[in-house]
């Protein structure tokens, strides 16, 4: 008996192997089922390392979305604190020099948890993120210190407070774009990774397949030659083959499904309710900057428009695509009220009922059809915006990281499985080409 | 026949399969939008021709022959209309202390300015006028638009009366006599603008000043003798330069004695060098066109120099505060009004 290994051809040569095709095409019975058990075998083991292969893969690219996922709401997470922090030092420059100890409490607390927050940032960032982030440390150490000397002026009743400021808002803003420039290549690596998840598949289809096409047909060529309709180990292989292609690779399909949907779904809302929340603080800020222009800050209304469009349109989005973050809407647009009426006290000439507007939340001295009555209180409803958007961003961030983490649960079982399936096919097939083999000898 | 269809059977699994991944992913940044009001259009700045130039530029128009009484302005005038408003509409400056600065412990805007500024609004709207004006805080380079674009009804911003901004707006009479300075660290060995330009030394000047027109003069930035001559470093706001001072990025600053007093009583580790090499003259700046305003705002000035009032505010700001070490405030600089009425 020819050994079934030298019939898949061994390593002599290619004349030999060349020689040896032939015999198989040209050849009796047996050489026949001795090649069809051997290209069977190689299709389980094929099965095996290409399982393995992908399944591996889009096990990898998955935590690597889970991670940039992780990645993109902590960045957030620290822009987020730096212009709360900055609309803080602002607001506290336009009541003057006597600083509420917890506004001041507050704007340390920011500072802290940003400069915590970027740390936890840089140890996981990678490329051009760590250029950025190093920078972005250094410019928030600047603007410590600038609102700090801004501090110290005010106190002592100098101006040139008011120069510190300013500075200090420019180079939060220069913060804020690198973190921006940050969120952004973070996203691009959440959706490449989810891209790669997706892409990896190819390998257990393909050996499955291939694996299923050479039982079927194989299969068929006995019973058409040998008159037997089923060959009982082969159709094994053929339901185990069978079984890969449409439970495990359904299991590995649904593993990269779950994290898409957590991507495109819980992620996507908390990626549009930060960007709310960001833009909603840097409104704020720009607020008290109109104030402290006193009559003459056009740009800084520019950019709380702009601001309040970003607001607008990440939440609009966030509640109708997602249903998240939908109670938030409501809350803005009241404080948006407030705002125009503090715009419209401060340009008809009342510049301290609109400071009293924007920092108590209510005005004296303008009559009660003006503003008690109308029910508008600019600061309750802000807080309510930041409460509101900040539970929202909380249940989904939460709820993306938990799926995402979920995704790759079965992917280790299912590693083993495919492994262990193609080489019980390959075993299977071996056994039931032998029973035909048997009538030979 | 049976081996196709199982092989096309096959390969529609296979592609059904494959077809079943594949997600949207995170969309990109969400990006504002706002529409802004296009700002009017700036234009190079007029050149005064020779006989211009050569008159006198403080020379304003004359006063009105009598003030009239506050809440009775005539018909038809400027003042008129102000009063109807009910507000007068003023841009100042929030950060030259003395002159015009929000105080941090009360967040009034106070100085000497905003004193001259009340004596107005009281000729307007009677004894609550101070009560009645609009504060708008404006940087040195918004003074003309502002007043060009009617945002404000007067500019009081220690503003240098000069022939190349009398053809944009209209100025009163001078109201105070200022200089050309510079301002130094203490310690640092410049004594003058000469030991700035031997040095090479970096100076701040605020953009759209009479300050940095001077400073940028050949014979400061390239005197062409072999010495260095001064860099010049501009910022939006002289306070700006204070602030470039502190954070060693200017070794000097330049700009009018009386700015740069306030900024010496702000940090004590600068101080005020060598003699003035420019001579200031503040004005009131009003529109071009309201020729009546300026001739009422110049009666104002008049009484507000005879009475007293012009020492008082003078005492107040620049001898109280330890500015200027004075006996007592000079005289008020003399009015000239030999200006052509339009």
């Amino acid at each position: 008996m020819v050994p079934l290994a030298r019939a898949a051809g061994t390593p002599s040569g290619a004349a030999t192997a060349w020689r040896r095709l032939a015999a198989i095409r040209a050849g009796d019975s047996p050489t026949r089922l001795r090649a069809a058990a051997a290209v069977t075998a190689l299709c389980g083991v094929l099965l095996s390392i290409g399982g393995w292969f992908a399944v591996d893969r889009r096990e990898a690219a998955i935590e690597d979305a889970a991670a940039a996922a992780e990645q993109l709401i902590r960045v957030q997470d620290v822009r987020v604190l730096v212009v709360q922090a900055d609309s803080i030092a602002s607001g506290a420059y336009l009541e003057g020099g006597q600083e509420r100890p917890e506004r001041r409490a507050d704007y340390d607390a920011r500072v802290t948890a940003a400069a915590s927050g970027l740390v936890q940032v840089a140890a996981s960032a990678e490329g051009d993120d760590i250029d950025l982030l190093q920078a972005a440390t250094g410019e928030l150490a600047r603007y410590v210190g600038l609102v700090e000397q801004a501090r110290a002026n005010n106190r002592q009743g100098f101006p040139v407070g008011a120069a510190y400021q300013r500075q200090a808002r420019e180079v939060a803003i220069g913060l804020v774009d690198d973190l921006r420039t940050v969120e952004q290549q973070t996203r691009d690596r959440v959706n490449d990774s989810i891209e790669r998840a997706d892409g990896a598949s190819w390998p257990l289809v393909l050996t499955a397949f291939v694996l299923l096409a050479a039982i079927v047909v194989g299969s068929l060529w006995l019973a058409a030659r040998w008159r037997r309709l089923v060959n009982l180990p082969l159709a094994a292989a053929g339901v185990i083959a069978l079984l890969v292609l449409t439970v495990g690779v359904g299991v590995n399909g649904r593993a990269a499904g779950d994290a898409g949907d957590a991507v495109s779904g819980d992620l996507a809302a908390a990626d549009l309710i930060a960007q709310a929340r960001a833009a909603g603080f840097d409104a704020r800020a720009d607020e008290a900057l109109t104030l402290v222009a006193r009559g003459n800050g056009a740009a800084y209304e520019t950019g709380w428009a702009l601001s309040s469009s970003i607001v607008a349109a990440a939440l609009d989005q966030a509640c109708t695509e997602f249903d998240a973050g939908c109670d938030a809407i409501d809350a803005y647009g009241r404080y948006a009220d407030g705002h125009a009426l503090i715009r419209d006290l401060d340009d008809g000439g009342d510049w301290d009922a609109a400071v009293s507007l924007s920092t108590t939340g209510s005005a004296a001295g303008v009559d009660g059809a003006g503003v008690d009555g109308a029910g508008l209180d600019p600061v309750t409803d802000f807080d309510d915006f930041a409460d509101r958007s900040s539970t929202a961003l909380a249940a989904r961030s939460q709820a993306a990281a938990t799926t995402l983490a979920d995704a790759v649960d079965p992917l280790g079982a299912l590693q083993v499985i495919v492994v262990v399936a193609g080489l019980a096919a390959a075993g299977l097939a071996v056994a039931g080409y032998g029973q035909r083999l048997r009538e030979y000898r | 026949m049976t081996h196709r269809v199982v092989w096309t059977g096959l390969v529609a699994a296979g592609l059904v399969i494959s077809a079943c991944a594949g997600a949207a992913g995170l969309p990109s940044e969400i990006t504002g939008s706002v529409t802004v009001e296009s700002s009017p259009p700036t234009t190079a700045a007029p050149a005064c021709t020779a006989d211009q130039a050569a008159a006198d530029p403080v020379r304003s128009y004359p006063p009105l022959d009598s003030l009239p009484s506050p809440g009775a302005m005539p018909a038809g005038s400027t003042m008129a209309a102000i009063a109807e408003r009910g507000r007068l509409v003023v841009g100042v400056s929030a950060d030259t202390l003395l002159f015009g600065a929000r105080n941090p412990l009360t967040g009034e805007i106070e100085g000497f300015d905003i004193d001259v500024l009340g004596e107005v609004a009281r000729a307007i709207f009677g004894d609550d006028g101070a009560e009645r004006i609009e504060y708008r805080v404006i940087t040195y380079a918004q003074r003309l638009p502002s007043l060009e674009a009617r945002d404000v009804d007067i500019v009081a911003h220690t503003m240098t009366i000069n022939c190349a901004r009398w053809l944009r707006i209209a100025f009163s009479s001078e109201y105070f006599d200022a200089g050309q300075k510079i301002l130094v660290g203490t310690g640092s060995g410049y004594s003058g603008v000469d030991d700035l330009v031997a040095a090479g030394a970096r100076v701040c000047a605020p953009e759209g000043s009479t300050n940095i027109e001077e400073i940028t003069k050949p014979q400061y930035v390239d005197p062409g003798d072999g010495r260095p001559g001064v860099e010049v470093i501009g910022k939006p706001d002289i306070s700006d330069c204070l602030v470039a001072m502190q954070q060693g990025e200017a070794d000097a600053t330049t700009g009018d004695d009386t700015v740069l007093a306030g900024f010496a009583a702000q940090d004590p580790n600068t101080e005020v060098v060598g003699e003035a090499f420019t001579r200031e003259p503040y004005g009131l700046g009003m529109n071009s066109a309201d020729v009546d305003f300026v001739r009422f705002v110049n009666a104002v000035l008049e009484d507000v120099r005879s009475s007293g009032r012009w020492a008082e505010i003078y005492q107040r700001w620049l001898i109280d505060t330890g500015a200027l070490v004075a006996a007592a405030p000079p005289d008020p600089p003399p009015a000239d009004h030999g200006r052509e009425l339009p």
